[in-house]
């Protein structure tokens, strides 16, 4: 057994280069209760034991459809929720160590990017006093006025946009505001929670390119939150994705979109519309779409796809799989279905 | 392809020179500025664009349901079946738009009325499309119960009694569909029908939509601003932008070869699947409509600007050969063209 976890210690990259440590996360909601006499809550599972890793400078993207916990782990991270059980660490400091009480220094080092910038922004503030406000709270030593150039500069807007108001600007110059912002306390750590979705595809380009400058000048690691494979394709270096609060794979990108071993995610992957031949070459073959998300509060036993898995079995509606390894050749691969080898659990925090 | 019968068949529905302001505090928005549209009897036409380029505003003109005021109608016609939608009478139109043509919208949740039933939803649509004749509720609800059929839903008679909420959004917007197929029209118009769901479900409601329309025969026209659910929905396509309809080309030729700047460059600011990183997307922002640029109205954001642009608005330049039509100056000679297919001019 130690033998076993040696390796994944080395594979799983629980070394030094780890930013955010997600352990065996558990968000359970209390929609209403049931019974006269007992009143036994009825629970959305909204996360659902869910463990991974995100390495410094990575951008790991988390995709999966409405209802599958992604905004729910990057509210967590943020501190909006806490969670029903399992923690996050950042580096060694545990996040929720003070339960809602973070230390004014963490918050410092994970900010957000919500999706829809027209509602994260202020419309009664200028850009200048939007930008402000974080630094005010976390840098009140530095010179303001200095520090807003610094940041309009950085994100290649017009200096005089500081005395705009967000309604001003176009959706994609208000979501760079909302990045500018975010990066004003000088994070590591960058949630970006569907940040194009949005946006028009000929603004939604520039944002992106945008960010992945910005994560090279300032080694930022990002969490890319999105429904939207093809954009993860171009900008997550490792995806996990998600279904009904679990993740059913991860991988690194490249491999996830060519070598895709869920049949969630061969379906997924399958049923985009996609523009050019060559792309349609590039999606598994064809795993037709069928069925309907389950609802969250009523998740089926056992593998919670198997209401609507093409290979289905019979263990699949009574066990629940396990996290193993996709295949030999890449360790980093991990899949969570019945039609892999369970015998050799992957554990992604050996401890 | 309706050319073997001899002469074209006279389009099922036909929009000519169609301009739509907005009169609003401080001035006119120029909306919709003269454009030009038309499906044929059993045709798929897609119309994409991005928010705010007038998709919106071509469906409501068609159907007749711009508020007016604030909207004006200065100049052009809509004809359905050879008839102009703008001097029918009430009842002409009510039975255009039960007959002739049904809607689909984006949002099943907000389109379907949440305080009655579905099967109330669906008998008042029949009820309606027959004229308010005398029609049996065996027969009607006969035909509800078909109509939920044929959009893959299983167990009707249940359905029918249900509210929407109880209804997963999928299911809603294959009601929908059902609905606006339960009256037999000549014309379905699908607003961002699968935007609103998720990928896996869309997949399934689209393919559906599909099969349905093929089935049938009816036209059908798809707003959309995704450009792979067209790709794979319909025979032709219009490109709209800031009020005007830049291309129109079979969807084919389309995707293969597009012409003009602005659906070159949406194109290219699709993520692809494939990977390669994104492109910059197209520079500037879609122009006000209360001044809207003079001469092309894309002009301030075209990679190719020339000094006509800024003056005149470019007419529609046939591309010979394959249907296209392009609304620029760079195809007004024929020789430009014969360039661009071999080559000679880089499409950016």
């Amino acid at each position: 057994m130690t033998a076993q976890f040696n390796r994944q210690q080395q594979l799983n990259g629980a070394g030094e280069d780890v930013i955010l440590r997600v352990e065996n996360l558990k968000k359970h909601f209390i929609v209403g209760r049931k019974g006269v006499v007992k009143r036994e809550p009825i629970t959305v599972k909204a996360v659902d034991g869910v463990s991974f890793n995100v390495n410094k400078g990575e951008t790991f993207g988390i995709v999966g459809e409405s209802g599958s916990g992604k905004s729910t782990i990057a509210y967590i991270t943020m501190g909006m929720y806490l969670p029903t059980s399992g923690t996050i660490y950042f580096g060694e400091r545990d996040l929720f160590d003070k339960r809602n009480q973070r230390a004014i220094d963490l918050k410092k080092e994970i900010q957000i990017v919500f999706q829809d910038p027209g509602s994260s922004l202020n419309p009664r503030r200028t850009i200048k006093q939007i930008l402000e406000l974080p630094l005010r709270i976390h840098q009140p030593e530095k010179d303001r006025l200095r520090e807003v150039i610094r940041l309009l500069d950085m994100v290649d807007l017009p200096r005089d946009y500081m005395h705009k108001y967000p309604r001003q600007l176009s959706g994609g110059e208000r979501q760079i505001i909302a990045v500018a912002r975010a990066l004003a306390t000088d994070p590591s750590v960058v949630i970006l929670d569907e940040p194009t979705s949005a946006l028009d595809v000929s603004v939604q380009g520039k944002v992106i390119n945008l960010l992945i400058r910005l994560q090279k000048e300032l080694q930022l690691t990002y969490l890319f939150i999105t429904h939207d494979l093809s954009v993860m394709r171009n900008l997550a270096t490792r995806v996990a994705i998600m279904y009904l609060g679990r993740i059913a794979e991860v991988a690194e990108t490249q491999r996830f979109f060519e070598q895709p071993q869920h049949p969630y995610t061969q379906m997924l992957l399958s049923s985009i519309p996609v523009l050019t031949e060559e792309e349609e070459a590039l999606k598994p073959e064809r795993v037709l779409s069928t069925g309907e998300i389950p609802s969250p509060v009523d998740i089926p036993t056992g593998c919670s796809f198997h209401t609507r898995c093409p290979a289905v079995m019979d263990v699949c509606s009574e066990v629940d799989p396990l996290m193993v390894r996709a295949s030999e050749e890449d360790r980093d691969h991990i899949v969570r279905c019945h039609l892999f080898d369970q015998t050799e659990p992957v554990r992604i925090h050996p401890t | 392809m309706n050319e073997s019968n001899g002469k074209a068949k006279e389009p099922l529905l036909e929009i000519r020179n169609l301009s739509v302001n907005f009169k609003v505090y401080g001035g006119v928005l120029r909306v919709l500025d003269g454009i030009n549209f038309h499906v044929n009897p059993g045709e798929r036409v897609g119309l994409v664009g991005e928010t705010g380029c007038g998709k919106t505003t071509t469906m409501k003109a068609i159907l007749r349901v711009l508020p007016m005021p604030p909207a004006q109608i200065p100049n052009g016609e809509v004809r359905f079946r050879g008839r102009d939608v703008f001097s029918m009478s009430q009842n002409e139109l009510v039975r255009m738009r039960g007959q002739g043509m049904s809607m689909i919208f984006q949002d099943p949740t907000a389109a379907l009325n949440p305080v009655f039933t579905i099967g109330e939803q669906i008998r008042t649509v029949i009820k309606h499309a027959e004229d308010n004749k005398r029609i049996k509720s065996e027969e009607i609800q006969a035909r509800a119960v078909q109509s939920l059929r044929e959009v893959a839903l299983a167990d009707p008679e249940r359905l029918l009694n249900s509210y929407p909420i109880q209804l997963s959004g999928g299911m809603r917007q294959r009601v929908c569909i059902g609905m606006a197929l339960s009256t037999n029209p000549e014309l379905l118009i699908g607003d961002e029908p699968g935007t609103a769901l998720d990928v896996t479900i869309q997949d399934q409601v689209l393919r559906l939509l599909q099969d349905l329309v093929e089935r049938k025969g009816n036209s059908f026209i798809l707003i959309t601003h995704t450009l792979g659910v067209v790709r794979q929905m319909t025979d032709r396509v219009y490109v709209m932008y800031a009020g005007n309809m830049v291309e129109v080309a079979p969807t084919r030729r389309l995707f293969s070869q597009p012409l003009h700047p602005y659906t070159q460059g949406l194109m290219a600011a699709v993520p692809k699947l494939s990977g390669g990183g994104i492109t910059e997307g197209i520079p500037g922002r879609i122009p006000e409509y209360k001044e809207p640029p003079t001469g092309c109205r894309f002009h301030p954001r075209c990679p190719h600007v020339m000094p006509v642009c800024k003056q005149v608005k470019p007419p529609n330049f046939n591309i010979p050969g394959e249907g296209q039509e392009v609304a620029c100056f760079l195809y007004d000679e024929p020789s430009k063209v014969a360039a661009y297919q071999a080559g000679e001019v880089a499409a950016s």
